[in-house]
């Protein structure tokens, strides 16, 4: 490697090099020889001159072209930074010292070197004396080996040169030694360097806070905390380097058994997470989330008494997000860790690749799920879905690997649902069949009533934030977004006592052209469920009646089954998710139903179309009628002013691509946080939401401008007065009546003068009134629909009388008076 | 007999137990030689014991004398510490064979640390195994604590521990970075050692100068290339 060191700095390094005679020196410090007392020693130069002791030795007058020995540190760039690496790789933790490299690339590019071809001309006779030692018994494979070694450091060195940014050395620098890096030739395919991967540079550690305190992990809330000393709960994180990916490092609770937790609110529980390491001016280190890239933070306000949690979750880092490293005895990481790194690090020694992620089972279920989950944030968002198709293609490795994860509902019903050719296949999971078959799969009839357990209630947390909840759910959603729809628009909601109005609902946008609903109903008790069991029977609708345990919002329930696993939403292109008191409109003039309205959305890029909410207000049916006689749109035509909407009065619910989503709130679709949406108004120009309500977050739900012109969503929140004692007393206590602020809102609404009038609703559904009497004509409708008449007057009677007794006064008596009653002294 | 006595008075001194008796059998026996030594943490010491010049003990004084009336038979040697440097050893060692340097004293970690635990390698240790082998050169395996200097323990390791580099007249203290260059005049390097009538010396200084690759040469064609 000589023969290309053709240039030389223009005077000697002032430190002589050595030849001397081993007998009268004990030692050589500083490069001068040392010898004991008393023994007298002279030392000359190549032109015998004389040399003065010291230390170094140094020569008078150097002759650069006289003998010299040539310093040949600077062979390559590659070679400089490598040894730079090497270095910091013995102290087990490698990094690059920022100045050192900006020294050298400073005289990688100095143009005062003089050309000196010494070594250049001498190459040739080194090359012979070469091939002799390499003739040498067992020599010429261990130079290969050595070779392999150099290549293996060198791959690993680019790629932690391309990402990571943060790896101490400032951009610019980086940028130019990288490309120096690339330039230089490299000596061998990274491909058989990955055979020969590198062993080294597994260190691990603890990390000290910026106060003393130490990274904990706490069992108990399941996160990071920075606690003084360890308890049963809280046990010191355990940080090892990757050693294929030295920018990373692995972060578990040094435990044997498997203590998961999050590193932010909403992210994935495992018990491992890959963090990148940066370097902070003053040599600590940071810790950036890879799927946010935000630091951790361990803001100094724990106390022995207290432990503080770090959350991941600051733009910048400074002091409070540096962290101290304290290297940990291999002694005390427990073979849980090692083995999970060692998992771990096969699967990114290689990109994580499909083939790698998919051999991965091969070497056992051991820790496979706790690699993959904590790889999952290095696989691109795009390649999610090749990902998927070769899980879920690969019947023998796909199976097994889906197998390690269980419990989980991706892995268990999502993805076998979308894919296993045993399960009856919907039209949706066909159509995914078919994509990765290249067979079209015959449709079969799937069961319109459906049972939610308790199993599934998690999924009403699991992605609502965009957060991949594991490496099947990543996968489901992969697969998910490749499924081709066969049809245009769903209908998705959550129903509770909305028995009264369902007919008339599901009418309404038959008309507008909801092909399928998916109706999620929970704690019904006005009878509906049998008015669902009816209507799902006659291929109405589709009811899963969820099953959600204490403390789960089935709302978040419904919207998490609908877009992270149920299949058959995949079939249409679009989900309108809307509750059972609104109803969805378009313009007449312009659009024959929803599906021409979409139609005309789609000629952009869209993936959620954001429809403003027109609220009407209560109308009071005639002396003797009962509003439930009437269609509540036929009813209520007194069209709010946006004085008595507040803030609210911005709240969209939108209809969207049910495979770009992975969640949902009532108003807006979430994707993972790794995607975006293509949101548009009504009107088809970008959806804005700079303008939140005071004290709130940006939120889609809110939209800046109201454009409601070529589609809407008609609201009748209170419907009559008995309606909205009726739905006050959803879910209430027996005897508990609305507060007086309640009373005094709907009473504003009541009384308002300034209405205005939208009439849309009634000439996009003309034939409401049939449609209904062809829904009411299905067996057991009428007999379920009396029933829930039935038990609405039951609840009524003694509605209206708590009101009676509830003791309101001033205008809440009107409500009273609207009521027909008359106050009862308790 | 004194060596024996010396050793058994003195059990910890390293150079009445150790030094001593080994130049004592390498005398008896230069020509039986082991290519493959080690080093352990006993010998860390070595890194900075007589540093000073003043011997720390009367038997490191009597080792140093002895050294001084062994007659060296060969010409040169060299010691370096080398440590990954991986395939690019090997063009070192061809390089000063080329330049009549006879033999290597190489020292190099073990392929297990002072732990017992396999250390990560980049190839040295094969390399150096494969070429001791072949009594090329002589692989001193350190086990020493990684604070260890590992060119100081080189140095004071050789000059008062090994007794095989007095069969040498000259050693070289190397660096696998730092090669050689005797001027047009001079093909090898004992041509440089050659007496000069009048003149003795014990140490020869070489200037050392930095070479590097041809960078700014390529950078400059493709600055004009961009204007």
């Amino acid at each position: 490697m000589t023969e290309r060191l053709d240039r030389r700095l223009p005077e000697p390094d002032g430190a002589a090099r050595l030849l001397l005679r081993p007998a009268p020196f004990l030692h050589v410090s500083d490069g001068e020889p040392v010898a004991p007392p008393g023994i007298a020693w002279s030392a000359r130069a190549p032109d015998g001159a004389p040399v003065a002791p010291g230390r170094p030795p140094r020569i008078a007058a150097p002759d650069p072209a006289g003998s010299v020995v040539a310093l040949c540190r600077r062979r390559s760039v590659e070679d400089m930074v490598l040894a730079l690496w090497r270095e910091g790789r013995e102290a087990h933790l490698p990094r690059l010292d920022r100045a050192a490299v900006a020294g050298l690339l400073e005289l990688h590019a100095a143009a005062w070197m003089v050309p000196d071809r010494r070594l250049v001309d001498a190459a040739p006779q080194t090359r012979r004396e070469l091939d002799r030692l390499l003739a040498l018994p067992g020599v010429a494979a261990a130079q290969e080996a050595a070779a392999q070694a150099l290549i293996a450091d060198l791959v690993v060195l680019r790629r932690l040169l391309r990402e990571a940014p943060r790896f101490r050395i400032p951009g610019s620098v980086e940028a130019r030694l990288l490309s120096l890096l690339l330039e230089e030739s490299a000596t061998a395919s990274p491909g058989r360097a990955a055979a020969a991967a590198p062993e080294a540079g597994a260190g691990v550690f603890r990390l000290s806070t910026c106060n003393g305190s130490l990274l904990h992990v706490d069992l108990v809330e399941g996160r990071l905390v920075a606690a003084f000393e360890a308890t049963a709960d809280h046990v010191p994180a355990l940080l090892q380097v990757v050693p294929s990916r030295p920018a990373l490092l692995l972060v578990s609770a040094g435990t044997e058994e498997p203590a998961p937790f999050v590193l932010r609110p909403g992210g994935m529980r495992a018990p491992a997470h890959l963090l990148e390491v940066g370097w902070t001016t003053d040599g600590r280190l940071t810790l950036c989330d890879l799927p946010s890239a935000r630091f951790a933070s361990a803001a100094p306000d724990s106390t022995p008494d207290h432990p503080a949690p770090v959350p991941l979750d600051r733009d910048t880092a400074a002091e409070w997000e540096s962290f101290v490293p304290a290297p940990v005895s291999d002694i005390f990481v427990p073979r849980a860790a090692r083995d999970r790194l060692e998992r771990l690090d096969a699967l990114l020694a290689t990109g994580p690749s499909n083939e790698a992620v998919l051999a991965l089972v091969d070497d056992g279920p051991a820790f496979a799920a706790d690699a993959l989950n904590a790889a999952l944030p290095l696989i691109p968002a795009a390649s999610l879905g090749e990902l998927a198709q070769a899980v879920c293609g690969d019947a023998l490795h796909g199976r097994r690997l889906l197998a390690s994860f269980p419990g989980d509902p991706w892995a268990a019903v999502a993805l076998p649902a979308l894919l296993s050719p045993a399960e009856p296949p919907a039209r949706g999971r066909g159509r995914l069949r078919e994509v990765l078959s290249g067979r079209p799969a015959a449709p079969a009839p799937r069961p319109a009533h459906r049972v939610l357990g308790a199993s599934l209630d998690l999924l009403a947390e699991a992605g609502r934030e965009g957060a991949f909840s594991s490496f099947p759910h990543a996968l489901a959603v992969g697969a998910r977004a490749l499924v081709r729809p066969g049809r245009t628009l769903c209908l998705v909601a959550t129903v509770r006592d909305e028995g009264p109005y369902l007919l008339e609902w599901l009418a309404h946008h038959r008309l507008l052209g909801v092909e399928a609903f998916f109706l999620y109903g929970h704690g019904n008790d006005d009878g509906s469920d049998a008015l669902l069991a009816a209507l799902a029977a006659a291929g109405v609708l589709v009811w899963l009646d969820d099953r959600a345990g204490p403390g789960v919002s089935p709302r978040a329930k419904a919207y998490g089954h609908a877009f992270g696993v149920l299949p058959d939403v995949l079939d249409f292109a679009w989900a309108l998710v809307i509750d059972a008191d609104e109803f969805a409109v378009v313009d007449p003039d312009r659009f024959d139903g929803l599906p021409a309205f979409l139609r005309w959305q789609e000629r952009r890029e869209v993936d959620a179309v954001a429809l403003n909410r027109l609220v009407f207000g209560s109308t009071e049916p005639a002396r003797g009628a009962d509003w439930a006689d009437t269609p509540v749109t036929r009813r209520c035509r007194r069209l709010l002013d946006a004085r008595h909407l507040g803030e609210g009065g911005r709240l969209v619910k939108t209809i969207s691509r049910p495979a770009r989503m992975v969640h949902a709130t009532a108003y807006a679709p979430v994707t993972d946080e790794r995607r975006m949406l293509a949101l548009r108004t009504a009107a088809g120009e970008p959806h804005r939401f700079h303008h939140p309500a005071p004290g709130f977050p940006p939120d889609p739900a809110f939209a800046d401008v109201l454009r409601p012109e070529a589609a809407a969503v008609c609201h009748y929140p209170q419907g009559s007065a008995e309606e909205w004692l009726l739905k006050r007393g959803r879910g209430a206590e027996p005897g508990q009546v609305p507060g007086i602020e309640d009373v005094q809102t709907f009473m504003a609404q009541h009384a308002a003068r300034d209405v205005g009038a939208d009439d849309r609703v009634l000439r996009c559904a003309p034939g409401l009134e049939e449609e209904i009497a062809r829904l009411r004509a299905l067996p057991g409708v009428a007999a379920a629909e009396a029933g829930v008449r039935a038990a609405v007057r039951a609840r009524l009677a003694r509605l209206r009388d708590e009101a009676a007794r509830a003791g309101w006064d001033g205008e809440a008596r009107g409500l009273l008076d609207l009521l027909g009653l008359a106050p009862v002294e308790a | 007999m004194a060596r024996e006595r010396l050793a058994l008075l003195l059990p910890d001194d390293l150079w009445a137990s150790r030094a001593l008796p080994r130049l004592g059998r390498w005398l008896a026996m230069p020509d039986e030689v082991r290519h493959e030594r080690r080093c352990g943490p006993e010998l860390a010491v070595l890194a900075e014991a007589g540093a000073s010049g003043l011997p720390q003990s009367f038997a490191q004084a009597v080792n140093a004398a002895a050294r001084r009336l062994v007659a060296p038979r060969r010409q040169l040697c060299a010691v370096a510490a080398v440590r990954d440097c991986g395939p690019l050893l090997l063009e070192w060692v061809a390089h000063h064979r080329r330049l009549g340097v006879e033999h290597f004293f190489l020292y190099a970690p073990a392929a297990t640390g002072s732990d017992g635990l396999p250390r990560g390698d980049d190839g040295t240790a094969g390399l150096l195994a494969a070429l001791a082998g072949s009594g090329v050169v002589t692989w001193i395996a350190t086990a020493v604590a990684p604070e260890v200097d590992p060119s100081a323990l080189a140095h004071g390791h050789a000059l008062q521990m090994l007794a095989d580099v007095l069969d040498f007249r000259w050693l070289l203290l190397g660096a696998p970075d730092e090669f050689a260059c005797p001027d047009a005049a001079h093909p090898a390097l004992p041509a440089l050692l050659a007496p000069v009538p009048g003149r003795p010396f014990d140490v020869l200084a070489l200037p050392a100068l930095s070479f590097g690759p041809a960078g700014p040469g390529r950078g400059r064609r493709r600055r004009r290339r961009a204007w």
